[in-house]
């Protein structure tokens, strides 16, 4: 490389010398060219030269500066020579040094110096250099692993908290995701968290809610009562039990390669406060490094303090629900109270409007009635005013008497005979006889109805009854006129039968009277019935009276006689007025049909409406002797 | 808008006419209805004509739904005295429920009628017009603590009867399922699928169903009702009673007008009649 470079450099400067030599000619020319005097001359170009002789010098500048050049290139170059050698010198020594220090900074603290360098200043530096780096390497070592586990502890806080604060409804979850966190981010083996139960009946107990690669024989220990064993003792001194002589089979981590017993335990109680809410237990292979001890004492304290706020909120929440089924159940009572209300309510306005009736019927048979209630032995109860009216008695003297006061002697019995079938529950209806204050006697129409009980029992005896005396004192009045007027008709029709019987016998003498006349007699009635018919008139006819009586008197005449005789015609024919108080010729019809005179003589009686007329007949052929 | 006028607009846009129950009563039962949504009568009326899934649930909230099992329990006890013991020679006896509400009174019947021994022989049908209580008895769910109490006090009157009834007692595993824990008292399954419960509105009269009845319950169901609408129920009951059939009301409701002389009297219940005669 120097070789090259050395003739490089002195080549440079040799052609540079020449180049300017030349550029300096060329400057001269032209500026010779140029001058006023050449000009105005019009030479050529060698005239240039020898107007000025200058220029010769000029022309022999390149090769001056080329050697010029050359030379002085050599010279830099004997120079450059040595202080490259300095250099080197210089660079063998840096490179020592470099690679010391880069050494150093691989972090070869141990590699020495070359001793010649001992000595000198830098040698010193450098040496101090090294002790100075080998002390921070060792602190910064030192510090980056304490920056890390802080690191390592404040990130896993942070996560830890995330966690907290995500799982904060459920004991159950939370306390899983506390040992799950737990267990991977320290990256050991198994781990559980017991929490605090207190039973109603005020035993305290842990319970263990989650756990990680618990084997199966610790999980069915899943309580602990407080003060057993290390977790009671943890959870009563409230301090962190670190166990590193880790009994045999106290557990066991499972895995699917197989069981081993943990190198270290470690035991955090949840506390927050100084209450105790559970405790943590973690096992390793591994032991646990004081800051991992801190850092699970740190997430036990906020585990501790949000299970105890996850209880507060459960126990909250059972409460809202709780109240919430007690207001349910208050409304609902609420509703059941208010409908038995209503219903009682709606009874009451019931009865009340019965009441309002029977009050109506009780006055309509105050008013009208004579009431009364007594007991089933005839002691009385109450009356009402009808009942005093008719009796004719004040209510003190009534008052506890037995019906017996009103009854006459003879009719007691009577008395007996009704309470009895009023015992047996039989109504009584019916008139009696009774005896009000004065002793008179009243009738009544009477109702006893017993009063029965819910039970059965009869409580007393209502009795209903109308004064009927009035009725009973004209029903007598009746009975003794009508008796009286038998009498009377009786002593009538005796009279009646007696003229009766006079009349007849009168009847009979005056038909005898008349039977015993010479002359026919013969009576007929509005009709021309004949009536009567005595011998005379038998002889004259020749008719026996059976034969006539009852008939029409037609049968004595001649249908001719009838027509043209007039008397005989107004004689025969009813409702004619018949010619009386005269004699009159007629001829009448005998038995045999023959006709023979005779002489009528009629006369008529009547009685009321009832004419009767007698007929006196004559037989005109009066034997003269 | 009065009440009379919004009951006769309820008549007039919905099946239901409660135009004739009493009017304290309906005015209570009205107002509790607008106190309880916040109501005017105005609002109520255009709801009504509007929306008839709210016209069933407010026919459910008006009416009055109290029950108990046993209830009164004196009643029953004659009940089973008087009346079953006389029917039970029967081949067949019909009962009716009229008003059954939530169902307790259908089952103390059925359970009695199993004690008997007389409960195939048995047809009960019950009827109520509130769709929401039917529902729940035909579930014969209730809450335990709510119900032991009246069953529990007929259970004593048993006891204390035992000499003159034909019931002695009335074993609880027996005829329920009892859950304490979930304050639950369920009656047996076999009683679940024997009533017949239909949806019923007494006010409208015509019953759905063909049969002439042996007994009928309507117990604290006409005190709601005025004068004039209980008669035709009455009417009604008279109607579908046979003979000699028998008719129990409320502890504190009797007959009106005519229906007075129609029935008679057995201790606390009521016997049809076919004529007006006199019993002595």
């Amino acid at each position: 490389m120097k070789r090259i470079k050395t003739r490089q450099i002195t080549n440079k400067y040799t052609v540079r010398g020449v180049f300017f030599g030349i550029v300096f000619l060329a400057l001269s020319v032209l500026i010779t060219s140029n001058s006023y005097l050449f000009v105005s001359q019009k030479g050529t170009f060698n005239d240039l030269f020898k107007m000025y002789p200058g220029l010769w010098l000029a022309a022999v500048m390149p090769i001056a500066f080329g050697i010029i050049g050359y030379y002085l290139a050599k010279g830099f170059v004997k120079i450059i020579k040595k202080q490259q050698q300095l250099l080197n010198k210089e660079a063998q020594r840096s490179q020592i040094v470099f690679d010391f220090i880069e050494n150093l900074r691989q972090g070869n603290l141990e590699t020495a110096i070359p001793i010649e360098q001992e000595t000198d200043k830098l040698g010193q530096s450098l040496y101090r250099l090294k002790d100075f780096l080998i002390k921070n390497k060792l602190e910064e070592e030192q510090r980056r692993i304490e920056e890390e586990q802080r690191n390592w502890v404040t990130q896993g806080l942070a996560q830890f908290s995330e966690i907290l604060r995500n799982s904060s409804d459920n004991l159950e979850n939370l306390s899983y995701n506390i040992i799950h966190y737990l267990v991977n981010y320290s990256k050991i083996n198994q781990g559980g968290v017991y929490l605090l139960n207190t039973k109603i009946s005020g035993d305290k107990y842990f319970e263990l809610k989650a756990c990680i690669a618990f084997d199966r024989k610790k999980f069915t220990d899943k309580t602990i009562l407080w003060g057993e064993g290390l977790i009671g003792r943890c959870a009563l001194e409230k301090q962190t039990i670190y166990l590193t002589d880790v009994p045999n089979d106290y557990i066991t981590i499972t895995s699917g390669l197989g069981e081993a017993n943990p190198r270290a335990i470690l035991m955090v109680p949840l506390k927050v406060n100084e209450e105790i809410h559970g405790v943590i237990e973690l096992a390793s292979f591994n032991l646990f490094q004081p800051y991992e001890i801190a850092f699970v004492e740190k997430t036990a304290e906020s585990s501790a303090s949000t299970i105890s706020n996850v209880k507060i909120n459960i126990q909250t929440s059972n409460l809202l629900k709780e109240t919430q089924i007690q207001a349910e159940k208050m409304s609902q009572q609420e509703e059941e109270l208010r409908q038995n209300l209503e219903e009682m309510q709606a009874t009451q306005e019931e009865s009340e409007r019965t009441a309002i009736e029977m009050k109506g019927i009780i006055e309509a048979i105050d008013h009208a009635a004579i009431n009364c209630e007594f007991e089933t032995d005839g002691t009385l109860i109450s009356v009402n005013k009808n009942f005093l009216k008719t009796f004719k008695y004040n209510l003190e003297e009534i008052e506890g008497q037995n019906l017996r006061i009103f009854f006459f002697k003879n009719d007691l019995p009577e008395l007996d005979k009704i309470l009895a079938d009023l015992k047996n529950g039989h109504n009584f209806k019916g008139r009696v006889r009774r005896r009000n204050k004065t002793g008179e006697e009243i009738y009544l129409l009477s109702t006893y109805t017993p009063v029965i009980d819910n039970e059965g029992e009869i409580i007393k005896i209502l009795s209903l009854e109308n004064d009927v005396t009035d009725q009973v004192k004209m029903e007598e009045e009746l009975k003794r006129s009508k008796e009286e007027l038998g009498i009377l008709l009786e002593e009538a029709r005796n009279e009646v039968k007696e003229q009766f019987r006079e009349m007849e016998s009168v009847k009979i003498r005056n038909e005898k009277t008349l039977e015993g006349a010479l002359d026919a007699i013969i009576t007929t009635d509005k009709e021309g019935t004949v009536q009567f018919f005595n011998i005379a008139a038998e002889k004259l006819w020749g008719y026996d009276r059976q034969e006539v009586l009852g008939n029409n008197v037609s049968m004595l005449f001649s249908a001719d006689t009838i027509i043209n005789d007039e008397f005989v015609r107004t004689f025969v024919t009813a409702d004619e007025k018949k010619v009386v108080g005269e004699r009159r010729e007629a001829p009448i019809k005998n038995k045999y049909g023959d006709e023979i005179p005779v002489l009528f003589l009629l006369s008529e009686a009547q009685v009321g409406l009832e004419h009767s007329f007698t007929a006196f007949i004559q037989n005109v052929e009066v034997e003269l002797f | 808008m009065t009440y009379k006028e919004y009951l006769l607009e309820l008549k007039k846009y919905s099946p239901y006419d409660f135009s004739e129950y009493s009017d304290n009563s309906i005015q209570r039962r009205l107002q509790k209805v607008l106190d309880e949504y916040k109501m005017t009568l105005e609002e109520l009326r255009e709801r009504t004509i509007n929306d008839n899934l709210f016209v069933e649930q407010l026919v459910n909230d008006i009416t009055v739904n109290t029950t108990d099992f046993f209830r009164d329990a004196d009643i029953w006890l004659e009940y089973v005295e008087t009346v079953l013991n006389k029917l039970s020679a029967r081949q067949q006896i019909k009962i009716w429920h009229a008003g059954s509400s939530t169902g307790k009174e259908v089952y103390s019947n059925l359970i009695l009628l199993d004690e008997l021994g007389i409960l195939k022989k048995t047809q009960v049908f019950a009827t109520d017009i509130n769709q929401q209580v039917l529902k729940e008895a035909t579930q014969g769910t209730y809450r335990y603590s709510n119900n032991i109490k009246s069953i529990e006090t007929y259970i004593k009157i048993l006891e204390a009867n035992k000499d003159n009834s034909s019931i002695k007692s009335i074993n609880l595993e027996k005829h329920f399922n009892i859950n304490i824990a979930n304050d639950q008292l369920k009656v047996n399954n076999k009683y679940l699928s024997l009533p017949i419960f239909k949806k019923h509105d007494l006010v409208q009269g015509a019953i759905p169903f063909e049969e002439k009845f042996d007994i009928i319950f309507c117990r604290n169901v006409l005190i709601y009702f005025n004068t004039s609408l209980q008669t035709r129920i009455l009417k009604i009951f008279h109607d579908h009673l046979n003979t000699s059939g028998v008719l129990i009301l409320g502890n504190h409701e009797g007959l009106t007008g005519f229906f007075k002389t129609r029935f008679n009297r057995l201790g606390s219940f009521f016997v049809k009649s076919n004529s007006f005669h006199f019993k002595y």
